[in-house]
């Protein structure tokens, strides 16, 4: 498998391709999330596909390390910096769930869509789930 | 961790925007600079199919949207006004009580060092001088905050009498345009009663209604009715004893008064009562509190000591004879300022060269006497001065994520006043496509972040 690919910094097939570790990953993702809300703001289609086109070597990185040596393998310092990029990651993730949420539920509305009865519920099941990962990190 | 904790608190405050309602505001590409102007007619022949499955006609469908949106934007309005009236609250206060240098906490742990200084010469009178300038400074630095805060309170209080007047006029406003309307049919009476609706939840947050002959009625979150067809409540704001001489907000309409004081926490409004009646107030009692603890722990051990002079059984500090309002009367004993001799660093009974008193009088700076005994007198300014500025950090999200919201209506409207609105109907369907696999990637990183969490 070819090492992926920072969507933030793209480099050509050309260059050599230093593989990223998983706290780049994180703070990519992050930076990633930051465009997605500005994406949501003005309702842009084909900004929201590319961010999760760009997102998806990142997961894969994120994947990678989660089923081989996981935190454990981080040392000290590491370790401590992994942990306020994936408390900062759960919080912008967070953020973006509920705008995307709302602004999926204004456009159904606007479209005349029918929204179901649980919507307020899945919103709060959303936000009682995020809080619950949250908690264990604050 | 504000910000996180801010970032994490989006979304609770903001539920009451999913509530959609009725009301109307768009504009169409010739009145697109009018403030407030709805397009007159929107009638589209049209029938679309998918993915508009219901074939709802294109004219019903924006009419609907428009109502629906309108609503929306109003309670929006109300939370993002919230949002930005504490952030600018927030960040003056936070820039007072914690300047890029010096401040309460570095005089905290300066009195202290002058206390560690004096160990090393404790007959020298510079060093000695120092402990009571010191001491004197950080009375002053105490004085300084409650000052402060108390001015933001009033600041806080200067902004709600004035934002209550306004509020007042655009009730009446709404209501007169309730009042024309009823015999005229002039359409640009209902998008200046729109306007009027959004600026007042702007203030007060609350929602509009509509009844019998499309009459609009206003409503804060509590249930008080500020407008009701042709008539309309005011706001009125009075000095309320109960809340140490700040104002309280009722709902006054006839005869009947509803203090919504405590309720009112949308809007401009509800943010400079919740900045006054929360932040700012703890704030408030918190330095009180570690002024009152401070001076108390320090006189108790310089009344037991003894001063060069061979006198005992006096305050360094003056004393306080309550918590309440301790930091702004905080000084050092007059005639200690005046002799320095007064510092009483022996122990009883042990000469007046002896240095024992001196050490308990250090041992303060590391005992838990602050905080209900929980923290020393450092780490407890530092917390009170921090919860300023975490609330700071957290409205500052909040803002930034409201402003999102916003951001997105106001894309939405503009949508639906679109040049083509077919075009722009089909564009937003595809984006509610996107927006569901944006949907999927952040769930992903969530599901995720819970693996890893349980890892570290």
């Amino acid at each position: 498998m070819s090492p992926p690919v920072n969507p933030i910094n793209p480099v050509t097939p050309t260059q050599d391709v230093q593989p990223i570790g998983p706290i780049t990953a994180i703070e990519g993702l992050v930076d990633l999330l930051r465009k997605e809300r500005i994406a949501i703001a003005k309702l842009d289609r084909r900004e929201l596909e590319s961010i999760a086109d760009g997102g998806a070597p990142l997961l894969d990185t994120l994947r990678s390390f989660i089923t081989g040596e996981g935190p454990n393998g981080l040392g000290g310092e590491d370790r401590d910096r992994f942990t306020e990029a994936v408390k900062r990651l759960v919080a912008e993730a967070h953020v973006n769930a509920l705008l995307l949420h709302d602004a999926r539920s204004a456009v159904s509305s606007l479209l005349g869509q029918d929204q179901s009865a649980g919507t307020y519920n899945a919103r709060g099941e959303l936000s009682r789930a995020v809080r619950s990962i949250a908690r264990k990190l604050v | 961790m504000g910000g996180l904790f801010g970032l994490l608190s989006v979304g609770m405050s903001a539920i009451s925007a999913q509530n959609a309602g009725a009301g109307t505001v768009a504009r169409n590409t010739t009145n697109v600079n009018t403030e407030g102007y709805t397009r007159e007619t929107v009638e589209f022949s049209a029938t679309i199919g998918a993915p508009f499955s219901a074939g709802v006609r294109t004219g019903g469908l924006m009419r609907s949207g428009d109502l629906i949106l309108a609503q929306r934007e109003r309670a929006q309005s109300g939370l993002w006004a919230r949002a930005d009236d504490l952030t600018t609250a927030l960040a003056s206060l936070e820039s007072n009580l914690a300047p890029a240098s010096g401040g309460l906490v570095d005089d905290v742990s300066n009195f202290f060092g002058s206390l560690v200084e004096l160990s090393s010469s404790p007959m020298d009178p510079a060093l000695r001088n120092q402990v009571v300038a010191r001491g004197q400074r950080l009375a002053t630095a105490f004085n300084t905050a409650a000052i402060d805060i108390g001015n933001a309170r009033t600041t806080a209080d200067d902004r709600i009498r004035g934002l209550s007047q306004t509020a007042t006029d655009l009730a009446k406003r709404i209501a007169d345009l309730n009042h024309a309307m009823a015999t005229e049919t002039d359409p640009a009476l209902a998008d200046q009663r729109e306007l009027a609706a959004k600026k007042l939840a702007e203030l007060v947050g609350g929602s509009a209604h509509f009844g019998k002959g499309d009459e609009m009625r206003f409503v804060l979150s509590n249930g008080a009715v500020l407008v009701d067809g042709d008539h309309a409540a005011r706001l009125e704001v009075t000095p309320s004893a109960a809340r140490g001489g700040h104002l309280s907000v009722e709902v006054v309409s006839g005869n009947s008064r509803r203090d919504v004081t405590d309720d009112l926490r949308l809007g401009r409004i509800g943010a400079q009562l919740s900045f006054r009646d929360e932040t700012a107030l703890e704030a408030e009692q918190a330095i009180d509190q570690l002024a009152y603890d401070l001076v108390t722990n320090v006189n108790t051990i310089h009344r037991a000591n003894v001063g060069l002079d061979g006198g005992t059984g006096r305050d360094f500090f003056t004393a306080p004879t309550q918590v309440d309002g301790a930091s702004r009367v905080m000084s050092v004993d007059a005639a200690l300022r005046d002799d320095h001799q007064l510092l009483a660093t022996a122990g009883a009974g042990l000469g007046t060269t002896d240095t024992s008193g001196l050490d308990s009088l250090i041992a303060l700076r590391d005992a838990l006497a602050a905080g209900g005994g929980a923290r020393t007198f450092v780490s407890e300014a530092i917390r009170t001065i921090g919860a300023v500025g975490a609330a700071h950090a957290s409205a500052k999200s909040d803002l930034d994520v409201e402003q999102a919201r916003s951001d997105f209506l106001a894309s939405l409207r503009n949508s639906i006043s679109g040049v083509d609105p077919e075009e722009e109907l089909m564009r937003l369907a595809e984006f509610q496509h996107a927006a569901q696999a944006a949907t999927r990637f952040v769930a992903t990183i969530n599901e995720m972040m819970e693996d890893l969490i349980r890892r570290i």
